[in-house]
């Protein structure tokens, strides 16, 4: 079939090459955004601010932290108090950033806070500063990563919502020839983005790669996880011998939650300097680990680890459906990447449901 | 100004120790003018030879208690203090120099000193709540500065100063450090140690020494499991958990667990 | 779960932060017990303070923290709305309680709230506890947020109205002096101490507060329950109550977990699939039997 070769595309679905990458991060920083997207350091991929497309690595897959921080910082000031003068001061500053490379799994992550922060009776308009103006550049995964089970939590590897544009590796035709990239356009600040770019109009036949290599994908993940009726099997399985196993290995370090692109959970505290004329009131990340998370005075209601492990994977595998619907595990598996004691989520969750 | 009466009464003492963690407090350069708005601080031999007699209203204790001669000065610097506080790693586990209490005095005397009968000391060198109660302890080897600052904070506006449980793993994490255990198979103590030093030595590649002790629920079976599956032989794993910390209960337990002891005599 | 920008954007109203403090200047105080003070309350700025009983505020001394904190006082007082005024009656234990004790008369601190759904939902004026008889069994400070609905019920005259209340010592009672109205407004009250002091004047039980179960004349399907104090108390008491018949829809607990935000952002008061903050505190036993992670 003959392609119509655009010279500069009017805003609609694409196929391009890499070197538009580099166009789409100079839009973005022209309209005033800072980009940020996974660069390699020391082989693993960090999310960082990018000068240009060059230094982004397609190969990080979702990088060793989530981008969750441009979102929810670890830790941030809620308002000044002016100890002489008793007044307050809140300032709520609009970010731009934009994420360039952000995977199907951490869009749903954000999916998820945006309920917690934004979807229930009180709004947090902090989240909202930086939630408001956040473009979204999305790469579908066409390369499972060796702990990734999207494709079991529903999450990925492909996105078909939530992004301002989408980029799907179609590989090279033929195995030769240049690399082609398909760009999809799911917004109108999308569209903004692809206008004037280079490419050719996306054909039938590039959606059907895509949809092949996102097969391959999900099929070429080896951790699995059968969330069906998964919830209730979670309930019923509260009491397994298996926790007591896991939580033998566990060190309550909090590693798994640190990197958790969904946890969400937070101190609020107050930090006074050392002149004593200022307050400011914080909020900082906090995990379920944490022996004085669920600490009130005269007791703990977490006293013991094998509570606090359970907390967590409950939580994602069982209570978040509960809260919202939906779980509050995206199958990135960076839990699984980065606990020093080899415990997995998904295989508990599979032999409490009776699988493994 | 605060009138000097007003004033919080601080004190600080060293007991034997390396005088680390008090230099701490004259490093406080800038901050130093704010705290003599509301501090003043009575007894510092390290900064000034001028020192008041007690009663204090908050008193730093830096230092083990090695010696008859540390029991007198704990029970009277105790006497003298409102608030009692402990700063580091010999103050509360004993230090570095607990190391002897897993060796023979004698057989260390002979062969460090030329005149071993000269040097009178115990045979153990322990924290400071071996010997008096204590109202609180501030972990580090040294402390952080910022920590003392807190709690000089703390005890001004009148709340018990911050217990965290956080290892030094979730500092790593803050830093965005790429995990040295996972990534480059090094038997990194910050699973078991609790936050405070800004995960310095991960952040440098080096394995975490465990300097601000163990975290408040570590869990030390499982790291001497990953030790050896790491590599590591059990006279490795008791080096590495009587390092810095040594006299922490819990890493001491674990190695008394797992290996030996060393007759003693 | 998919939201647009727009529809983000359109679901908040930026001018509103629910961190916001409202100042409040102590107007009263009173010395409840040993460790327990009752503060009066009006907003500084002389605005209404609306809230429903078994509701709390998170209560703000800047510098040292929040602690969340229930309303004891009856929200439908006529004197108290005319003055705008309410109470929270507290016992100084952690480091934002004992800096409320430091407070007088005329100074003032922060609030934010009030948070949480209250004892059952719309009370008075639905059917739960407003026409049927209703029995409050409280532990401690627990009969804190329990007053409010105490003295609404007294003053609506609707139905019968049984206290059982227990503390450690006959001392830790929260208010005593009010016992006497109360039992004339026509409430039965039973009272136990879990041990009283050689010699001491006290014609009531000693023992736990199920040992008052046995009195109640209340019986199932006669009415509800609501039940607050320490889980552990808590927890005999729903089951001496199931044992007794009671249907566990009709038996309301006040559950106290950490709190920070009220908000339902924070995650600290997570249990199961509930917000305590505001999916309760106030959840029926029904609810609570099947909450993993709590043992009542």
């Amino acid at each position: 079939m003959p392609r119509k070769v655009m010279q500069g595309l009017a805003g609609e679905d694409a196929v391009v090459e890499r070197t538009v990458f580099n166009d789409i991060v100079t839009g973005l920083q022209e309209r005033g955004y800072t980009v940020y997207g996974t660069v390699n350091e020391k082989g693993a991929g960090i999310f960082r601010p990018l000068g240009d497309a060059g230094e982004f690595s397609l190969r990080c897959t979702g990088g060793t932290m989530p981008p969750k921080d441009l979102w929810y910082p670890p830790f941030e000031t809620l308002f000044t108090y002016d100890r002489q003068t008793g007044e307050f001061h809140t300032d709520i500053e609009e970010t731009r950033h934009a994420v360039f490379g952000i995977r199907p799994c951490d869009v749903h992550a954000l999916l998820a806070l945006d309920e917690v922060f934004l979807g229930g009776e009180y709004q947090d308009p902090y989240y909202r500063a930086r939630r408001v103006d956040l473009p979204l550049i999305v790469f579908n995964c066409v390369e499972a990563g060796d702990t990734c089970f999207c494709s079991s939590m529903g999450t990925g590897p492909g996105l078909d919502h939530d992004y301002d544009l989408l980029i799907t590796d179609l590989g090279r035709s033929n195995g030769e020839g240049s690399e082609r990239f398909l760009l999809e356009v799911g917004s109108s600040r999308g569209g903004e983005l692809a206008r004037g770019l280079r490419g050719e109009a996306a054909v039938d036949e590039d959606y059907q790669v895509k949809k092949r290599r996102l097969q391959e994908t999900a099929a070429g993940e080896r951790i699995t996880l059968n969330t069906g009726d998964l919830p209730r099997l979670m309930h019923n399985g509260h009491d397994h011998p298996y926790w007591r196993e896991v939580t033998d290995k566990c060190f309550g370090c909090a590693n798994c939650t640190s990197v958790c692109p969904t946890c969400y959970c937070a101190d609020i505290f107050d930090e006074t300097d050392f002149s004593l004329r200022e307050t400011r009131r914080k909020r900082r990340w906090s995990w379920c680990f944490l022996v004085e998370f669920g600490a009130v005075h005269g007791g703990n209601f977490r006293e013991e680890r094998i509570d606090r492990l359970r907390q967590f994977m409950q939580h994602k595998l069982n209570f978040s459906m509960g809260q919202y619907g939906f779980f509050h595990c995206v199958g990135c598996g960076r839990c699984i990447v980065w606990c020093p004691a080899n415990i997995d989520i998904a295989q508990t969750g599979r032999v409490i449901r009776g699988d493994a | 100004m605060t009138a000097q009466a007003d004033k919080l009464k601080m004190a600080v003492f060293k007991f034997t120790s390396c005088s680390g963690c008090q230099t701490p407090f004259l490093n406080m350069e800038t901050e130093i003018l704010d705290l003599a708005d509301h501090v003043d601080i009575a007894c510092f031999a390290m900064a000034s030879s001028a020192t008041r007699p007690g009663p204090y209203d908050l008193t730093f204790v830096e230092g083990g208690i090695s010696c008859e001669e540390d029991v007198r000065r704990i029970n009277m610097v105790r006497q003298e203090s409102k608030i009692l506080v402990g700063i580091g790693n010999c103050a509360v586990y004993g230090g570095p120099q607990a190391l002897r209490n897993f060796m023979s005095l004698e057989d260390l005397k002979r062969t460090v000193y030329p005149q071993p009968d000269l040097i009178h000391c115990f045979p153990t060198c322990k924290g400071i709540a071996d010997y008096v109660p204590v109202d609180g302890f501030v972990n580090g080897c040294p402390v952080d500065q910022g920590h003392l600052q807190d709690y000089i904070v703390s005890v001004l506006l009148g709340k018990s100063p911050e217990v965290s449980s956080r290892s030094v793993c979730l500092e790593c994490k803050m830093k965005e450090n790429i995990c040295l255990i996972v990534a480059e198979g090094v038997a990194c103590m910050g699973v078991v140690t609790g936050a405070g030093c800004g995960a310095l030595c991960p952040s440098f590649d080096r394995g975490c020494y465990g300097c601000f002790g163990p975290s408040a629920d570590p869990n030390l079976n499982s790291f001497a499991n990953l030790c050896r599956e790491l590599g590591l032989t059990e006279d490795e794993i008791n080096r590495k958990l009587r390092c810095i910390v040594n006299n922490a209960k819990a890493f001491r337990e674990e190695v008394e667990r797992h290996v030996p002891q060393p007759v003693k005599g | 779960m998919v939201k647009t920008d727009e529809e983000i954007e359109g679901a908040v109203n930026p001018t509103l932060n629910p961190f916001r403090l409202q100042p409040v200047e102590i107007v009263g105080l009173k010395q409840v017990t040993s460790d327990v003070k009752t503060y009066t309350l009006r907003l500084a700025d002389g605005s209404h303070f609306r809230f429903l009983p078994g509701q709390f505020n998170m209560v703000s001394v800047i510098g040292i923290g929040e602690a969340a904190i229930s309303m004891s006082s009856d929200p439908d007082e006529l004197e108290a709305i005319e003055r705008g005024t309410w109470q929270h009656t507290v016992r100084q234990v952690g480091n934002v309680t004992k800096a409320l004790d430091r407070l007088q008369v005329g100074d003032r601190f922060f609030i934010r709230g009030p948070y949480g759904n209250g004892w059952p939902p719309g009370y008075p004026l639905q059917r739960v506890g407003a026409s049927r008889d209703l029995a409050v069994i409280a532990g401690g400070v627990g009969l804190a947020p329990l007053r409010p609905v105490v003295c609404r019920r007294l003053a609506r005259k609707t139905g019968r109205l049984e206290i059982l209340y227990g503390a450690r010592t006959p001392e830790d009672m929260l208010f005593r002096d009010e016992f006497r109205t109360w039992a004339q407004g026509g409430a039965r009250l039973m009272l136990t101490a879990d041990k009283i002091a050689d010699g001491a004047d006290w014609p009531y039980r000693v023992g736990l507060v199920t040992a008052l179960l046995d009195e109640m004349e209340i019986l199932p399907g006669q009415g509800h329950i609501f039940v607050c104090g320490p889980e552990v108390m808590m927890k005999s008491v729903v089951r001496e109550l199931t044992e007794r018949g009671w249907p566990p829809e009709e038996v309301f607990l006040s559950l106290e977990r950490r709190m920070e935000c009220g908000q339902k952002t924070c995650g600290r008061c997570q249990v199961d699939a509930v917000y305590v903050c505001q999916d309760g505190p106030v959840f029926s036993y029904a609810v609570v039997k099947e909450l993993l992670g709590v043992d009542i």
